[in-house]
C-alpha cells in the first residue's frame, strides 16, 4: 500500500512539477511581448519559478537579451516577494533583479531583504549587490540587524563577505539627518555618523556622540570604540569637555 | 455492529488515490473529456471559403508563413483562419484552431487556446494578438510559459 502511495506521490510531481533547469512563469492576464525593446510584460499575479529563484509580484517586466528564455534583468511591482536558492529572502513594492549581475534593487515603504543572519529594512530603498558584496540603504528610517548588532540610520552603506556560509559585515558608513543609533549587547551608541571596520575591530562615533553602557552614559563629539572588548574612548573637539552621566539608582 | 466498522480501509485508500490520480491528470491537461460537444463534430463538415490556406507574410526581420485547413472571408480585409491554423517562421511557431487574420494591417488575434514555441521559450495562453509587423505579441487570459536554457 504504502508503495503504491509512494508512486502515485511521484508521479504527481512528474506531472505537474518544473523540471531541473526549467523556468516556469504563470500569469492571470497574460504576457505581451516587445521584441524590438526587447522585453515582456507579465501581468497580474505573476508567479516565476527557476532553479535560482522564486519571484511573485503584481506586474513583471522581464528583459531579455537575445530570445525570450534568455531573461537578463527583471523588473517587478505590487506585492513582491522574492527567495533565492541562497535563502535569501526580499519583499517590497518593487523589486529589481539584475540577474546577469546578481544586483538587486528593493523599493517601497516596507522594503525587506533577508539574508538569514543579515536583516536589511528600509521605508524607501535597498541595494545589494551580491557579486561584490555591497549593499546599501537609503530612507528616513534604515535597519540593519546582524547577529549581535542592530543599526538605525538614514543612509546605511558598507560592505559584507560570506565566511563559512555566514555572512559577516566587513565594513559600514551609517549617517542620519538626526541620530544614527548603534546596539550591541552591552552598548548603545548615537552619533550624527558612524563607521564600523571589521578588520580593525572598530566602530568610530562622530558628531553629537553619545555612548550609553548599563548606568553610564557619556556624551561628545567623538567616540571610538573597540568591537572586541567593547571598550571605549569619548573626546570633545569642540567644547574640550567630555560629560559622563552615571545614575546610581539601580545600585 | 456499526456498519462503518466494517468498511475496508485499503479500499477506501484505494479509492482516495484513485480519485486523486484521475482529479491530476484532469488538471494538468487542462481539458475535462466530459466538456467535449457535438459542436467539434459538426465543424467538420464546416464548408471554408478557401480550403488549405497556405500564405506568407512579411514580418520584422523574416518572413512567416501561415497556414490552416480552412479559411472564411469575413470583411474586406479580414479572413478567418480556421483549424490547425500554424504561423511559422525560422525563429518561432505559433498554433491555434481559430484567427483572425487582417490583410491590410498584417495583423491577428485569437481567442482561443494559443500554443508558441521558440528556441528555449513555450508558451500557452488562452488567445493571442500580434501587431507592429510581429514586434509585439500579446498572450491573452492565463498563460504560462517554460523557459529552459
Amino acid at each position: 500500500m504504502k508503495k503504491i502511495f509512494f508512486l502515485i506521490i511521484f508521479l504527481s510531481f512528474s506531472v505537474i512539477g518544473r523540471e531541473e533547469g526549467q523556468t516556469e512563469i504563470t500569469t492571470e492576464e497574460g504576457i505581451e511581448v516587445f521584441q524590438k525593446e526587447k522585453y515582456y510584460l507579465l501581468k497580474k499575479n505573476v508567479l516565476i519559478e527557476s532553479d535560482e529563484f522564486i519571484l511573485s509580484a503584481d506586474l513583471v517586466k522581464a528583459f531579455f537579451e537575445k530570445d525570450l528564455y534568455d531573461i537578463q534583468k527583471i523588473e517587478s511591482e505590487g506585492n513582491v516577494n522574492f527567495t533565492s536558492s541562497k535563502g535569501y529572502k526580499g519583499s517590497g513594492e518593487k523589486l529589481e533583479f539584475s540577474i546577469k549581475n546578481n544586483l538587486m534593487n528593493i523599493s517601497g515603504n516596507n522594503a525587506l531583504l533577508n539574508m538569514e543572519n543579515l536583516i536589511m529594512k528600509s521605508d524607501n530603498y535597498i541595494m545589494i549587490d551580491d557579486s561584490n558584496g555591497k549593499f546599501k540603504l537609503e530612507g528616513n528610517i534604515s535597519e540593519l540587524t546582524t547577529d549581535n548588532m542592530n543599526i538605525v540610520g538614514s543612509y546605511i552603506d558598507g560592505s559584507y563577505q560570506e565566511i563559512s556560509g555566514v555572512n559577516e559585515i566587513n565594513n559600514l558608513i551609517v549617517k542620519s539627518d538626526k541620530i544614527t543609533e548603534i546596539t550591541s549587547d552591552t552598548l548603545k551608541m548615537f552619533s550624527s555618523k558612524a563607521v564600523y571596520s571589521k578588520k580593525d575591530n572598530i566602530i568610530e562615533l562622530f558628531d553629537n556622540v553619545k555612548v550609553i553602557r548599563n548606568n553610564e552614559v557619556i556624551i561628545g563629539d567623538y567616540a571610538k570604540i573597540n568591537t572586541l572588548d567593547e571598550s571605549y574612548k569619548v573626546t570633545s573637539n569642540k567644547s574640550k569637555k567630555v560629560k559622563v552621566l552615571i545614575d546610581s539608582t539601580d545600585e | 455492529m456499526n456498519n462503518l466498522l466494517l468498511i475496508n480501509k485499503k479500499l477506501i485508500l484505494i479509492i482516495f488515490f484513485i480519485i486523486s490520480l484521475v482529479v491530476i491528470i484532469f488538471f494538468t491537461l487542462g481539458q475535462n473529456p466530459f466538456n467535449k460537444s457535438s459542436l467539434n463534430i459538426t465543424k467538420e463538415e464546416y464548408s471554408f471559403d478557401i480550403k488549405n490556406p497556405n500564405f506568407t507574410i512579411n514580418g520584422r526581420d523574416e518572413e512567416i508563413s501561415i497556414k490552416a485547413k480552412g479559411a472564411s472571408f469575413i470583411g474586406t480585409n479580414e479572413i478567418l483562419l480556421e483549424k490547425n491554423v500554424i504561423f511559422k517562421s525560422n525563429t518561432f511557431t505559433l498554433k491555434s484552431p481559430q484567427v483572425y487574420f487582417n490583410q491590410k494591417n498584417q495583423t491577428a488575434y485569437s481567442k482561443k487556446n494559443t500554443t508558441f514555441i521558440s528556441k528555449g521559450t513555450t508558451i500557452n495562453a488562452k488567445g493571442f494578438e500580434i501587431t507592429n509587423n510581429g514586434d509585439n505579441i500579446n498572450f491573452k487570459g492565463k498563460t504560462k510559459v517554460v523557459l529552459i536554457k
